[in-house]
């Protein structure tokens, strides 16, 4: 089990309660800001929050389907730096924007695969491979691109980030799309379940003959394709084309799942929760200024709220863990 | 695979015993070598100011390296500063993180014989020799409160996005301005400050933030030039371009789409690329002997006479970038 | 087979190889790298990261990990800061604190993993920010400077020829490889890695030896905070920012297994050493800095590869 937890006393969250639990706390967080200065609960701000957690949710998604097959990517973040400078190059050299969003995916996809492929069939450890990836793809797109922000980009390259679609804005009707993709996939598909099925027991999933390395090299695919899509409601938003994009992406992702509910360990994988705790964690960061929380605190009070939540999950785990031993994934 | 490995590490390092071992090879040809050390790579900024460098260096005769760590921490810089120590050149410029961390590095660096000096930003003054300074720290935090004073008036509501809240420099403009305030414009303040970390997307949503939570804001300074593009695309997003002021420190370049459409009025700066030029010259001029503690002024090629106060090289006076002169600059 | 009886110690071997492999380039083409001063120098940037991978070695072989010693540092260093500068104690006490909060720090961490059960990942995760961020609010952003001279003896000193972080790291090292290798309390970090349910059976205090490795984890981090404040002469809140997959790429380089049972304080140490070497050699190859950052990557993956497929070429052969 190692770093995803003791074996002895299995943390796995009861189903749905987790969500429930997020849920209250964003009700409660968002009620309590709101009582404080009005404003918050405007609709304008509800659009602004959503729009600003559109790519992590999306990344999120991706990072859960990989941890729930049990492995786990840190390079999501140098990722997003390859394919945002994909994306602005192409555009700058005129290229339509499906076609600059087409290729987008694809660099994604091909990213991951990158990662995917070291993991199987190389064989080596998810968090070496992806560190790895993360360490070599920044300082890639460093050399590569001199440090120069990309600039001049078309009108046209900023349609779907600041675009609207029947008065929403597209980066959220995207976001909302991929959580039920993803959602949908994990749940319903046959590929989706059988990620669960290698993550949550992988000797089991081969002897009934899912193929383990076909389904964990896909599952980085897919992070990889969520970090192409990711990018095309991120990197549009802007006028430039920042080399450093991405920096400390991967921890708010994994963050995000881990509050979510799916176990680190894998076999199960709850995209509501990832999603709920996405937006917690944004309407945290928002929340905070408009009660004027002093900058230098900021982190530490995120931080704490994560803390709290893990605890008082925990401790409320601890009546429950007789009752939960021998379950999901015990293989000491 | 291990014995094949220890065998071509033998071969190598027996090898290497053979050759002299590659020993320093400082100024064996006689050319005057400069390093300039920036804060971080990636900052269109630094690299504006690498364009006048190299185009000193190449006026110069100078051999130029200009390098940055890929992220804004003094640590790395002082690593890269050693190893430029070991390796030996004329002259290091270097932008510190820092300004006491990176002294004890300056000060080997000036015991081995190396001239040092700063530029963009200061170290503590017994580590360098002459700090090549864009403006005086008071001249830059009275141009930004002056700027804003005429966009959005005397008694304006302001809050400041910066850089990180633990830069040196950005800190001593913040409190440039703070002591400038209240003497100039008594009715003007500062409500709230909140750092980028040279985020875009970070620059947008704390100004998206602050715009909301002090909805009476009038005016917003962003003070690096990651924060200044992304605090205004949040005004212009939120749509009170016009409204709320914004003004602050960044580059034509960037800057050229929010000038235009009115959302930055007039924005403060001093020319990057030939900051990098005359730290070029300077250092050059360092080695040459023409820039003693003694010299008032100095003649630094295209931009002709350039003061000099006691151990500060001052490129002038800040400069103010709006709608009429933007598109002059190409950086 | 010839050399069964170094089996065991096959990744070091790899590790030992690689680095003389490196060293030997490095000294044939990076001007300045053979001299001694360069190749002592190397000791004072690995000292922190080192300090911090030792007890982070053991909790990975324990099956865990910790996030949050880098943070731990920030802290004790804003601590150290704090502490001296109100003239509320004088340097050597202010440090000796700022260590033992550290390790306060630590088992906090400890506590919450082994007695509440939450996974190490997460725990340390969200402890990473509380402390940063607590870093960050107590001094707002403020550094610290102006310690007395005595004070930059141990980052920037040196005894008997050596700079004063040799001192330091290399009794730390021992006593830790020693731990893990004779101990008992060490040995019983690789039965819980390897299988924690049945160490538990087997009498081995399991909670204890986790709040011991995460509170030593902590202590390393104050000791850190202590030696980088003396070596840049600020105690800020960024001291150590974003070291947290440094040590961790350290560790793992050296051949310690993320799932637990496995690994060395000689494989971590090896590891640094290579890291250190290419980061000191890039730099005298006046390479651009970014090049650093695709070397380490590339060395990590390439080393687990080659391991890989030796497993490979054993099992078929």
């Amino acid at each position: 089990m190692g770093i995803w937890g003791s074996a002895r006393r299995v943390w796995v969250p009861q189903r749905g309660r987790r969500e429930v639990l997020l849920a209250l706390l964003l009700a409660a967080f968002c009620l309590g800001i709101g009582a404080y200065d009005g404003s918050f609960l405007s609709a304008g701000n509800a659009r602004d929050i959503l729009v600003n957690a559109s790519y992590v949710a999306v990344v999120a998604c991706g990072m859960t389907v990989v941890i729930a097959a049990g492995g786990i990517d840190v390079s999501v973040g140098s990722l997003l730096a390859v394919c945002a400078t994909v994306a602005g190059l192409l555009a700058r050299l005129g290229l339509p924007m499906p076609v600059v969003g087409l290729a987008t995916l694809a660099a994604g996809a091909v990213l991951g695969a990158l990662n995917g492929a070291l993991v199987h069939p190389g064989r080596v450890p998810p968090i070496i491979a992806t560190l790895a990836a993360r360490s070599m793809w920044r300082g890639a797109i460093v050399l590569w691109m001199r440090g120069r922000w990309i600039t001049d980009l078309p009108d046209s390259f900023r349609a779907p980030g600041l675009g609207k679609l029947l008065g929403i804005p597209v980066p959220v009707i995207v976001m909302v799309l991929a959580v039920a993709l993803a959602a949908f996939y994990v749940r319903s598909t046959r590929p989706g379940r059988n990620v669960l099925a290698v993550g949550g027991n992988e000797q089991g999933a081969a002897l009934a003959g899912i193929r383990v390395g076909r389904v964990r090299f896909f599952s980085y695919v897919l992070a990889g394709l969520s970090v192409g899509l990711a990018t095309l409601v991120y990197a549009t938003r802007f006028y430039a084309i920042q080399p450093n994009a991405g920096a400390g992406l991967e921890l708010l992702a994994i963050t995000a799942v881990v509050l979510g509910g799916s176990p680190i360990t894998g076999g199960r994988a709850s995209i509501a929760g990832t999603f709920l705790a996405v937006l917690l964690l944004t309407t945290l960061g928002t929340g905070l200024t408009f009660l004027h929380a002093s900058a230098y605190w900021i982190t530490a009070l995120q931080g704490s709220i994560v803390l709290c939540a893990v605890v008082s999950d925990a401790l409320a785990g601890r009546s429950r863990a007789a009752g939960a031993e021998g379950a999901v994934g015990a293989t000491a | 695979m291990r014995c094949i490995l220890l065998a071509a590490a033998a071969a190598v390092f027996l090898g290497g015993c053979a050759d002299d071992g590659g020993g320093l090879a400082a100024d064996s040809t006689g050319t005057v070598t400069v390093t300039v050390i920036t804060k971080i790579q990636g900052i269109e900024y630094f690299n504006a100011a690498e364009v006048g460098a190299r185009r000193a260096a190449e006026e110069l005769g100078v051999e130029l390296v200009f390098d940055g760590p890929t992220e804004n921490k003094v640590d790395r810089q002082i690593e890269m500063i050693d190893g430029w120590i070991t390796r030996g050149c004329d002259v290091l410029a270097v932008s510190p993180n820092d300004p006491v961390a990176i002294a004890p590095v300056l000060r080997k660096a000036l015991a081995h014989g190396i001239h040092v000096i700063t530029w963009d930003a200061d170290a503590e003054p017994d580590a360098r020799e002459f700090f090549v300074n864009q403006a005086s720290i008071d001249a830059i935090g009275v141009a930004l409160v002056d700027v804003m004073a005429e966009l959005a008036g005397p008694s304006a509501k302001t809050a400041i996005v910066t850089g990180s809240m633990t830069a040196a420099n950005q800190n001593a403009w913040m409190d440039a301005m703070r002591a400038y305030m209240p003497k100039a414009f008594p009715q003007m303040s500062i409500v709230d400050v909140k750092p980028s970390e040279e985020d875009q997307q970070l620059a947008f949503r704390v100004t998206q933030d602050l715009l909301k939570a002090y909805p009476e804001l009038d005016g917003v300074f962003g003070i690096t030039s990651v924060a200044l593009p992304g605090a205004a695309d949040a005004v212009r997003q939120a749509g009170k371009t016009g409204r709320v002021a914004v003004t602050g420190l960044s580059t034509p370049g960037t800057m050229r789409e929010w000038v235009r459409d009115g959302t930055v009025g007039t924005f403060v700066l001093w020319n990057p690329v030939d900051l990098g030029y005359l730290t070029v010259y300077a250092g050059r001029m360092l080695v040459d002997g023409t820039l003693t503690p003694e010299t008032t002024e100095i003649q630094a090629g295209e931009l002709g006479t350039i003061e000099v106060c006691g151990d500060e090289v001052l490129l002038g006076p800040p400069m103010r970038f709006d709608a009429s002169n933007i598109d002059e600059f190409d950086f | 087979m010839r050399g069964t009886a170094l089996l065991p110690f096959r990744k070091e071997l790899v590790l030992g190889a690689l680095l003389a492999l490196l060293s030997a380039v490095m000294w044939r083409f990076a001007p300045g790298f053979s001299k001694p001063s360069s190749l002592l120098g190397m000791t004072r940037y690995m000292a922190e990261v080192g300090l911090l991978a030792l007890p982070m070695t053991a909790i990975i072989i324990s099956g865990g990990i910790d996030l949050s010693s880098a943070s731990i540092m920030g802290l004790c260093a804003v601590l150290l800061g704090v502490l001296w500068q109100g003239a509320l104690l004088p340097v050597w006490a202010a440090c000796t604190v700022a260590v033992a909060v550290g390790g306060l720090l630590g088992l906090s961490n400890g506590l919450v993993i082994s007695r509440l059960g939450v996974p190490p990942l997460i725990a340390t995760l969200a402890t990473m920010a509380v402390f940063r961020g607590a870093a960050l609010g107590i001094s707002k952003a403020n550094p610290v400077h102006g310690f007395p001279e005595g004070f930059f003896f141990i980052g920037q000193g040196q005894a008997a020829g050596l700079p004063f972080q040799v001192w330091i790291l290399v009794p730390a090292s021992v006593f830790a490889g020693l731990y893990l290798w004779r101990a008992r309390g060490g040995r019983s970090v690789y039965a819980i890695g390897a299988n924690e349910a049945a160490a538990a059976f087997s009498g081995i205090p399991v909670p204890r030896v986790k709040m011991l490795l995460y509170g030593a984890s902590g202590l390393a981090g104050g000791l850190a905070a202590v030696v980088y404040v003396s070596r840049v002469s600020t105690a800020k809140a960024d001291a150590g920012l974003d070291w947290e997959l440094d040590v961790i790429t350290a560790v793992v380089l050296g051949g310690a297994s993320i799932t637990g049972g496995t690994g060395r304080i000689a494989g971590t140490i090896l590891a640094l050493l290579i890291i250190q070497v290419l980061r000191t050699g890039m730099n005298l190859l006046a390479l651009r800095s970014a090049w650093q950052l695709i070397a380490v990557g590339a060395i990590l993956a390439a080393s687990v590869l080659v391991d890989r497929l030796r497993l490979r070429g054993a099992a078929a052969g």
